[in-house]
């Protein structure tokens, strides 16, 4: 082999790793260089001036509209407390203390970000005026299926993800970007095919 | 093996620099996604107002209990004025600038009178205007907002906690002026 081939298949070589490595992390940015607190994946990253070039780029392909982190903080779980994928065959109790926000919401994605909505007249969408709390603590079942309290009715057969926004909170921790303590999502049970 | 050891080193490192120039294309030069679907949006929609609830909505992870007023500003027309009335549950507002930045935000909680009312004009105007307030000893209800871009996007969120609000929200969100012009100063 010749060196003029050698050199022309390393660069065909090094524009298609290039290529896609870069839309490879650009389409997982969330995941790689995302904030974790156990399930939940912190995504208010966007806006913000002072941004590493791999968060500009996610959020110039991204289609959200951007809030501050004085207005809300945005997390999404796609996995319960053991990192398990979350079914809609089984029920899922999202527990935690009272947020110290004026006022948060729950609800359930598509992983591409498609709202799911119940077809029932059940809520798929839960905010905090909406809950019934027990103390300084509040619970919710996330289900496919009838639930006491608080029930956030999920209507899918496939993978989804509970996104939970936290609006107007008190005390912003710039370290962490998190001020306040995320709920646990515990598995519980779930019904056959 | 001599030389493809060495096509394998120079693939390495070209991919390395396609890729960095990539992230450093987008991250710099390209429009983000959210301004150009916002532009499309403003051509159709008037007042360009957006429900959460909505699923086949172009911008993605609306939060279905809140509904949204966008307006666009651009400051080489004069001042950009925001200004709402009505008693809400929530608000909230962010200005946007063209490449993504998010310049300012206020929460109804920061307001007065829980009133949205903002001016928003170039930052090389501050100093002028501080002397001008100085001087006046007078200064107007509204809040003045420096920013460095002078076009963007004004983005109020209003919480609607029930469908007994949807009326209310919708006629706060309709009434809110987005105007740009001079203004007394």
């Amino acid at each position: 082999m010749s060196r003029a081939t050698i050199i022309v298949l390393a660069l065909i070589a090094a524009f298609a790793l290039g290529t896609s490595s870069a839309a490879y992390v650009l389409a997982n940015w969330l995941n790689l260089g995302g904030q974790r607190a156990g399930p939940w994946l912190r995504l208010t990253m966007l806006g913000a001036a002072n941004t590493d070039p791999y968060s500009r780029a996610f959020e110039h392909t991204s289609l959200q509209l951007p809030m501050s982190n004085a207005e809300g903080q945005i997390y999404a779980a796609e996995f319960d407390d053991d990192q398990k994928p979350l079914d809609p065959k089984c029920s899922y109790r999202v527990e935690g203390d009272i947020p110290a926000a004026r006022l948060f919401t729950l609800r359930a994605e598509t992983p591409d970000g498609q709202l799911i909505i119940a077809k029932t007249h059940f809520q798929s969408a839960l905010h905090s005026d909406q809950l019934m709390f027990t103390g300084t603590t509040f619970v919710v079942n996330v289900a496919a299926f009838s639930q006491p309290g608080n029930w956030l009715a999920i209507e899918t057969d496939g993978p989804y993800k509970l996104v939970l926004t936290y609006y107007d909170v008190a005390v912003i921790n710039d370290d962490t970007g998190s001020s306040t303590s995320l709920p646990r999502i515990k598995k519980g049970s779930c019904i056959s095919a | 093996m001599l030389k493809l050891v060495y096509g394998g080193f120079l693939a390495l490192c070209g991919a390395v620099l396609v890729h960095i120039a990539i992230i450093f294309l987008i991250s710099r030069f390209d429009v983000p996604q959210t301004t150009k679907q916002l532009e499309l949006l403003s051509q159709s929609l008037d007042p360009m107002i957006i429900n959460g609830e909505a699923t086949n909505s172009v911008v993605s992870g609306l939060d279905p209990f809140f509904r949204y007023r966008v307006c666009v500003y651009n400051l080489k027309d004069g001042a950009f004025q925001l200004i709402s009335e009505g008693d809400v549950p929530y608000f909230s507002a962010t200005l946007m600038a063209e490449n993504g930045d998010v310049l300012f935000s206020i929460t109804d909680r920061q307001t007065i009178n829980r009133t949205l009312n903002i001016e928003v004009r170039p930052a090389f105007e501050q100093q002028r205007l501080s002397q001008a307030i100085s001087d006046s000893s007078s200064v107007s209800g509204a809040v003045p907002v420096f920013v460095s871009a002078s076009n963007g996007y004004a983005i109020v969120r209003a919480f609607v906690p029930d469908k007994s609000w949807d009326e209310i929200i919708e006629k706060f969100l309709t009434d809110i002026v987005c105007q740009s012009g001079e203004t007394e100063n």
